[in-house]
C-alpha cells in the first residue's frame, strides 16, 4: 500500500512539530523515520494511522484519500485497515493472548476460521503454546512477539511500528530486529517504523527518512544517507563524523595511518587518548577545535602528534 | 460546538444543579431577607453572643484534636515506616477499625463506658473521678482524636516512605547523630506534609456531625455542625441563622483548602525516585522496641477495645441497673430489633435501599463524569472535576442544608422535598467523590495506547469502551460502589435533616433509641452496623486483591 503524505502541518499550542512536510513511502517498502526525540516523527506516524489530525494537508492511503484538510476528509482510525505496533506493546490486561490477537478480527467481522487465524499469527511469532496465557504472565520479548502478532493477524497492508524495540534489553532488541523484518517483507506488507537508534534503522530499512525539527533532512536509502549525507544533521545523526571543518567531514574507518595513494590528503592530530575495544582500538584526537575518533591495530600514546591520511574522494562535502 | 462540548455542557449543568445550586441556596438565604439583599442579619447572627462564642468553640475544638491526633499519629507512623515492626502489615488493617467505625456509635461506647454506674465504674469503681473528667472538652477532644488520628498517620507513614534512607544514610556517613538527622534531614522533608495533613484534620474535626452531636450535646459543647442542625431543625426553625453559619462554616474549610493548595505547591519536595530509593528499616533497641509495642497497645485498647467493647457489652445487658454480673447477659435485645416492633426491621431496609440505590447511582453518575471530563478541553475537565470534587471539601451538614433549602424552593417544579429520593439524591451528591476518585485512578493506570490499539484494530469509539475501557476501569467502579454503599448505609447526617416523617434509618434508630432508654436494642443496631460495615470491607478488599493482575 502506498503512502502519500502531502504538505502536512500541525502545531501543539504554538510549538510547529510537523513543517509543511511531503513523503511517498512505495508500496511494499521498509522505510523507517529516523530523528531524536522531539522531531516529529512519532506524531507523522500517528497521523497516518488517524491517532492524531493533521492542522493541514492530505493523506492518501492506497490511492484513497484519508484525511483531507481542503475536502474535510477525515476517516478515523478505525477504518483504515493498518497494523500498528506499540512501544509499550498495548497489550490489554484483562484479555487472554488469543482474545488480544482475535479483537482485530472479531471487530472487522473477520471471524470465518479466527480460530486458526489466530493460531496462524502466534505461530509465526513462536508463541502457540501461550495462548490461553494472560499478558502479565509472559516477558517483555514475549510481549512484544504477541503485538506483532495482533498487528499481522488482520492481515493489513501497512504496518506502523512506533520505536517496537525500545523497551527490549539490547541483546533481544538484535535479536527481533531480524525476526520482525522477516515477519513483514515474507507477507509483502509495507512497514513504516519509527526509531531514534541509527543502527536499527540502518540494518532493517530500505529507505531511511532522517527527521529534524517537524521536516526530513533527507529521504534515500541507507547508504546513500551514509555516503552522501545531505545536511549536516544527517551526516552526524547517521553513522559516525569526523570533521575538518565546517563543511568537510570523513567517515572514521576512511582514515589510515599511513599513506598508500597520491590521492591522499594528510592531516596531523594529537592523540588525546586510546580506548580498547577488544577487537581493535579507539583513538580519540584533537584537529584544532574539532575532535575525532579513529580505528587503530594498536595503542598510540597520549599527546604524540601523528599525521593522518584520507583519500580525497572520501571526504565529504556538506552544504549548509 | 461540537458533540463532545455539548455533552460536557449539559453535565456541568446537571452538576451545578445538584451541587451548586444548593450552595447558592444558602448563601441566598444568609443575605435576602423578604427579597432584599441584607447583610445585616447574617451580621448579627455571627456577631450574636452565644454564636460567636460557638464560632470560638469550633476552632479550639478543631486545634485541641489537631494537636493531641499528631501527638497519636506521628509516632505510629514512624514505627510503621521506619522500624523493623513496620513489616506487620495487617496494622494496616486494625488501624483502619477506628476509622470505619461510625462516630456517633463510638461516642456513644465511650458515654456508657464513662458515664455514672457506667462500665468503666463497675469494673474499676477507684476510677469514678475520671468520669468527671472525661465529660468536658477533654473527653470530647479525645474521642475525636481516636477516630481522626488513622488518617494523619496514613498520610505521614506514606510521607515517611518516600523519604529513602540513603538521605538520613548520607548524613550518618558525615557523622550527624541520629538526633540531628532527625530534626536536620527528615523533619524539614515532612513539614509540608504535616502541615497538610493538620489542616485536613482540623477541616475534618470542624465538619463532624457524628460526636458533637452525641457526647457533644450530653456536656453542652455547641460547634458549627451542631447549631446549624439545631437552627433548622428544632422549634423556632430559623433556617437564615442556619444559613448564616452554615455560610461562615463554608469560608473557612474553602480558606484552609486554598491554604492547603499553596502549602502543596510550595513546601512538598519532589523526591527523586530510583534505583537505591529504598527505606531500610530501623531495628530498634530492645527498650526502644517495647516503648514501641506498649504505646501501639494503649492507642489499640483506647481508640478500639473500649467503645467496641462497651457497645458490644452493652448490646448482651438485659438490665443495665445491674450492670456487668452473670445471669443479666441476654440476646434478647437483637431478637427486640426484629420482632418488637417493626420500626428496627424497616430502618434496616431503608438503610439498605438507601445504601444500593445511592451506590448504583453514585457509581455511574461518577464514572460518567470522570469519562467526560477526560475528553473535553482543559478547562471543562477542571470545571467539571472542580465541582464534582466539591462535597468532599466541604462539611456533608452544609450540603445537606443547600439541599433541604434548595428543593423546598422549587418543590412546585421538581416535587421530591419530603420524600425519600431527596435522600437518595442528597447521599448520591455527598458520596459523588469516591467514585470520582477511584474511576479517576483506575485511568490513570491504563496505557493511553490501550484505547488508540483498539481504535486502530477496527473499534469504534463506542465498541473500544465497552471492551476495553471499561473491563479496565471496572475494579475502580466497583470501589466506588462498595465504598458509597458502607459509608451511606450508616450514614447519620442526611437522615437527621431531611427524613421524611417517620423514615428511620439504622443511624437515626440508634440515636433514637440510645437518646428514649432502650440502649440494648439501640446497641445491638450498633453492633449489626458495624458487622455489616466490616463484612462488607472485607469482601471489597477481598474482590480487589482478587482483581489485581
Amino acid at each position: 500500500m502506498e503512502i502519500r503524505l502531502q504538505n502536512i502541518t500541525k502545531s501543539f499550542g504554538s510549538k510547529k512539530v510537523i513543517d509543511n512536510l511531503t513523503i511517498d513511502i512505495p508500496s511494499g517498502s521498509f522505510t523507517t523515520l529516523l530523528g531524536p526525540s522531539g522531531c516529529g516523527k512519532t506524531t507523522l506516524l500517528r497521523m497516518i494511522t488517524g491517532l492524531e489530525t493533521p492542522d493541514s494537508g492530505r493523506i492518501m492511503l492506497g490511492g484513497k484519500c484519508v484525511f483531507s484538510s481542503d475536502e474535510g476528509i477525515s476517516i478515523p482510525p478505525e477504518k483504515r485497515g493498518l497494523g500498528f505496533v506499540f512501544q509499550d506493546f498495548a497489550l490489554w490486561p484483562h484479555m487472554k493472548v488469543k482474545d488480544n490477537v482475535a479483537f482485530g478480527l472479531k471487530v472487522q467481522k473477520k471471524t470465518d476460521d479466527l480460530e486458526s487465524k489466530v493460531r496462524n499469527a502466534l505461530r509465526a511469532v513462536q508463541l502457540e503454546d501461550y495462548i490461553d496465557s494472560y499478558p502479565s504472565e509472559l516477558s517483555g520479548g514475549q510481549q512484544q512477539r504477541v503485538s506483532f502478532a495482533r498487528a499481522i493477524v488482520t492481515e493489513p497492508e501497512c504496518i506502523l511500528f512506533d520505536e517496537p524495540l525500545s523497551a527490549l534489553d539490547a541483546l533481544l532488541r538484535e535479536e527481533m530486529r531480524s525476526e520482525l523484518k522477516a515477519l513483514v517483507s515474507q507477507r509483502g506488507i509495507t512497514s513504516v517504523f519509527v526509531t531514534h537508534d541509527q543502527t536499527e534503522a540502518m540494518s532493517m530499512s530500505d529507505m531511511i527518512a532522517v527527521m529534524s525539527r517537524g521536516k526530513i533532512e533527507q529521504y534515500a536509502s541507507p547508504e546513500e544517507i551514509y555516503s552522501n549525507p545531505a545536511s549536516e544533521f544527517a551526516a552526524r545523526f547517521v553513522g559516525s563524523s569526523d570533521w575538518i571543518d565546517d563543511n568537510r567531514m570523513f567517515r572514521p574507518e576512511n582514515a589510515k595511518l599511513e599513506r598508500n595513494s597520491s590521492d591522499d590528503e594528510s592531516f596531523t592530530a594529537t592523540v588525546i587518548g586510546s580506548e580498547y575495544l577488544g577487537s581493535s582500538y579507539r583513538i580519540l584526537m584533537q584537529y584544532g577545535n574539532e575532535k575525532w575518533v579513529i580505528g587503530s591495530e594498536k595503542r598510540i600514546e597520549t599527546g604524540t602528534a601523528i599525521p593522518i591520511y584520507i583519500n580525497r574522494n572520501s571526504i565529504l562535502r556538506i552544504d549548509n | 460546538m461540537n458533540g463532545k462540548k455539548t455533552i460536557a455542557f449539559l453535565l456541568i449543568t446537571a452538576l451545578v444543579f445538584l451541587i451548586i445550586c444548593p450552595l447558592l441556596s444558602i448563601f441566598a438565604e444568609a443575605v435576602f431577607q423578604n427579597g432584599r439583599f441584607s447583610l445585616s442579619s447574617a451580621i448579627a447572627t455571627i456577631t450574636e453572643n452565644e454564636n460567636a462564642k460557638m464560632i470560638g468553640s469550633s476552632l479550639l475544638l478543631g486545634i485541641l484534636v489537631v494537636i493531641v491526633s499528631s501527638a497519636i499519629a506521628l509516632p505510629l507512623a514512624y514505627i510503621f515506616s521506619r522500624t523493623s515492626l513496620a513489616r506487620y502489615h495487617f496494622f494496616d488493617i486494625i488501624f483502619m477499625i477506628p476509622f470505619m467505625t461510625p462516630p456517633y456509635i463510638a461516642s456513644m461506647g465511650w458515654i456508657l463506658f464513662m458515664q455514672k454506674r457506667g462500665l468503666m465504674q463497675q469494673l474499676f469503681p477507684d476510677l469514678a473521678f475520671i468520669s468527671d473528667w472525661f465529660f468536658s472538652l477533654a473527653g470530647l477532644v479525645l474521642v475525636m482524636s481516636f477516630h481522626v488520628f488513622p488518617f494523619m498517620m496514613t498520610m505521614m507513614k506514606n510521607a515517611m516512605l518516600s523519604v529513602p534512607s540513603s538521605l538520613d544514610e548520607a548524613g550518618a556517613v558525615l557523622g550527624a547523630p541520629f538526633r540531628v538527622r532527625i530534626r536536620k534531614l527528615f523533619m524539614p522533608l515532612l513539614t509540608g506534609n504535616y502541615a497538610i495533613g493538620a489542616l485536613l484534620v482540623f477541616v475534618k474535626t470542624i465538619s463532624e456531625y457524628g460526636t458533637p452531636s452525641t457526647l457533644g450535646r450530653r456536656i453542652g459543647f455547641s460547634v458549627f455542625t451542631t447549631d446549624i442542625h439545631r437552627y433548622a431543625t428544632v422549634a423556632p426553625i430559623e433556617f437564615g441563622k442556619s444559613a448564616s453559619l452554615a455560610s461562615v462554616l463554608v469560608g473557612i474549610c474553602l480558606m484552609i483548602w486554598l491554604l492547603q493548595n499553596y502549602i502543596t505547591m510550595r513546601r512538598t519536595y519532589s523526591l527523586v525516585g530510583g534505583k537505591g530509593s529504598a527505606v531500610r528499616y530501623r531495628k530498634l533497641s530492645r527498650p526502644a522496641l517495647v516503648a514501641a509495642i506498649a504505646f501501639i497497645a494503649i492507642v489499640v485498647f483506647f481508640s478500639m477495645l473500649i467503645p467496641l467493647f462497651s457497645v458490644t457489652i452493652s448490646s448482651l445487658i438485659k438490665l443495665r441497673g445491674y450492670g456487668m454480673r452473670s445471669g443479666n447477659y441476654t440476646t434478647a435485645n437483637y431478637i427486640k430489633v426484629f420482632t418488637e416492633d417493626t420500626q428496627g426491621i424497616n430502618a434496616l431496609l431503608v438503610s439498605i435501599f438507601l445504601a444500593v440505590s445511592s451506590a448504583t447511582i453514585a457509581a455511574m453518575l461518577g464514572t460518567i463524569v470522570v469519562t467526560i471530563s477526560r475528553n473535553c478541553g482543559k478547562k471543562m475537565k477542571k470545571t467539571i472535576e472542580g465541582i464534582a470534587l466539591l462535597p468532599e471539601m466541604l462539611p456533608s451538614i452544609v450540603l445537606v442544608l443547600g439541599i433541604m433549602l434548595f428543593y423546598n424552593s422549587i418543590y412546585k417544579a421538581i416535587p421530591i422535598y419530603g420524600t425519600i429520593w431527596i435522600m437518595v439524591l442528597s447521599y448520591v451528591v455527598l458520596f459523588l467523590p469516591y467514585t470520582v476518585q477511584y474511576v479517576t485512578s483506575s485511568y490513570s493506570q491504563i496505557s493511553p495506547s490501550l484505547v488508540a490499539a483498539g481504535r486502530i484494530s477496527g473499534g469504534s469509539p463506542s465498541y473500544v469502551f465497552l471492551h476495553i475501557t471499561l473491563p479496565l476501569i471496572s475494579r475502580g467502579i466497583m470501589s466506588g460502589w462498595m465504598m458509597t454503599f458502607i459509608i451511606a448505609f450508616r450514614e447519620l447526617v442526611t437522615p437527621s435533616l431531611i427524613a421524611p416523617t417517620n423514615t428511620l434509618t439504622v443511624s437515626t434508630y440508634i440515636n433514637r433509641q440510645f437518646e428514649q432508654g432502650s440502649v440494648g436494642k439501640g446497641m445491638a443496631m450498633a453492633v449489626i452496623c458495624i458487622l455489616f460495615s466490616t463484612v462488607s470491607l472485607l469482601i471489597l478488599n477481598k474482590a480487589i486483591l482478587r482483581e489485581k493482575r
